[in-house]
């Protein structure tokens, strides 16, 4: 008991390891002190200029040297999720972040993580209140890079300064492209593709089989690895098929599934209610 | 037995405090909280209760069971010498997995929760902690003068093993570093994952140190109430 309350009341004031300090005893990483190097973060808008009473998109931008990755929400085996804070002096609301789905890296010994490679473009919504001048954003971030021989963990601030639009210099779209990226592997609901589910009990929790007709391969993200457990990805006659364990005590959103097929991959997001519905309506 | 265990649980908070700078107040003030939790009394012999607490999975994720016998092994130590699981039997093992390369490990050992853990608890007899490396030759944070050299930087008593092959990280599922599991005394598998709810000291509420929180059970003779966490970390460098 003493324990835990002791550490309980001194956890908030232990500092992060000082690049300085990190010295590296395994084998030298040249960029190791400066996680800036390897890991370039900026915040972004889909817009130049903003105006009262607007919505507009922003993201946290992640560019890695070649080589490097950095983690989705859930980071899988090991790693940590990135993660990014937003705040403005201005009377602005900052929507939750969103984690556009991962790519899986299988390292050596079984190990699973699930991140982003070369880029990530982690977007937010942004409404616009009663403004009177440009809205400055500042932007916090933390993350950790990794390559399969090291890993570093990495911080970094930015700001996003946007004017306010006039009738002589309006608004116009901005970072595009960057947008449609994260917004293409953005999940939908579950509920939008369609799926054959079946649920069965288990000792575990309840197993359930996902079957997709038009697709030749799933892929599947867990949201919370200690929760889904046991997935399963199966091809054959009728399209493809995943199966995962669902413990009792899931709740909320559960996993994101990507479907490979024919038309690019769609991504969409599972939630307990999903298994729920699927499995009274049977 | 009793007496030995609010040793250790006196060790342990002697240490988190000096890991965060004595807060000497916050010590003196629990002590009375400690003393009204009358421990559960079992024999040097016994086995504590392995039986999880109500509601939680007997099985992991990756069908190892809590409270089930941990793998025995042997392992070559910094010296050279073989240390085994069995040679410990009759004490409380943490194994903590390792990787001098891996910030985690350096900030849990250079300023964080296990900076100077180990004195207290080796000290005291009832507690061994063994670090294990199961990173492959040539990978970061393998080789015997690497951990040699972290072993000395960080005053690190316990045992550091040597895993090269990985054989014994594969039979734990360990997956990072620190990826930690703490073993009965009489062998079996009572809690495993990570090491508190703060990687690089960045605890999301407050923090809790679930190794610490596992043994605090275990001398008091009570089931884990937390047996699995997911592990954070590098993961090792198989």
């Amino acid at each position: 008991m003493a324990v835990l309350l002791i550490v309980g009341a001194c956890g908030g004031t232990q500092s992060p390891a000082e690049p300085a300090r990190r010295a590296q005893i395994g084998e030298p990483e040249p960029d190791a002190d400066d996680s800036s190097k390897l890991v370039h973060f900026e915040l972004v808008a889909d817009t130049t200029r903003v105006a009262k009473d607007q919505e507009i998109a922003i993201a946290a931008h992640f560019r890695m040297e070649p080589g490097w990755h950095i983690y989705w929400s859930n980071p899988g085996d090991s790693g940590l999720p990135t993660q990014v804070s937003v705040d403005s002096d201005a009377a602005v609301e900052v929507g939750a972040l969103r984690y556009p789905a991962p790519r899986r890296f299988d390292l050596e010994g079984g190990i699973v993580n699930y991140g982003y490679e070369d880029a990530a473009v982690l977007p937010m919504s942004l409404v616009v209140g009663d403004v009177s001048n440009s809205v400055v954003l500042r932007g916090k971030a933390t993350w950790l890079g990794c390559r399969e021989e090291a890993c570093v963990p990495g911080a970094g601030e930015a700001t996003l300064t946007l004017p306010l639009a006039t009738a002589e210099e309006p608004s116009a779209p901005a970072n595009a492209e960057l947008f449609e990226s994260a917004s293409s592997r953005l999940p939908v609901a579950f509920a939008e593709l369609g799926a054959r589910v079946s649920v069965q009990p288990t000792e575990g929790g309840s197993r359930v089989s996902i079957q997709v007709a038009d697709s030749d391969r799933l892929e599947l993200f867990p949201l919370d690895d200690q929760r889904v457990t046991g997935i399963m990805t199966l091809g054959g006659e009728g399209g493809a098929r995943v199966e995962m364990t669902v413990a009792p005590s899931a709740s909320g959103d559960l996993a994101v599934l990507a479907v490979h097929g024919s038309v690019p991959t769609r991504y969409f997001q599972i939630a307990s209610s999903d298994i729920q519905s699927q499995g009274e309506s049977r | 037995m009793m007496k030995r265990w609010t040793r250790i649980g006196a060790a342990l908070g002697a240490m988190f405090v000096f890991a965060c700078g004595g807060s000497q107040d916050a010590a003196d003030t629990t002590t009375p909280a400690a003393a009204a939790t009358e421990p559960a009394d079992f024999g040097d012999n016994a086995t504590p209760a392995v039986a999880p607490a109500e509601g939680r999975r007997l099985v992991g994720a990756d069908g190892q069971v809590i409270g089930a016998p941990a793998p025995d092994f042997t392992l070559k130590d910094l010296d050279g010498k073989d240390v085994s699981l069995a040679d410990f039997k009759g004490k409380t093992v943490v194994l903590e997995w390792f990787n001098p390369g891996c910030p985690f490990i350096q900030y849990a050992h250079g300023e964080g929760p296990l900076k100077a853990l180990s004195s207290p608890l080796t000290g005291d007899g009832q507690v061994v902690w063994l670090a294990i490396n199961s990173g492959k030759a040539g990978k970061q944070g393998a080789g015997l003068e690497i951990n040699q050299a972290a072993a000395s930087k960080w005053n690190i008593q316990h045992p550091v093993l040597l895993d090269e092959t990985g054989s014994v990280g594969q039979a734990y599922g360990a997956k990072t570093t620190p990826h930690m599991f703490v073993i009965s005394s009489g062998g079996a598998i009572l809690y495993r994952g990570a090491l508190d709810n703060a990687p690089l000291g960045k605890a999301e509420g407050e923090y809790v140190n679930y190794v610490a929180k596992a043994l605090e059970d275990i001398g008091l003779g009570k089931p884990v109430a937390n047996a699995e966490t997911k592990p954070y970390g590098c993961g090792v460098k198989y």
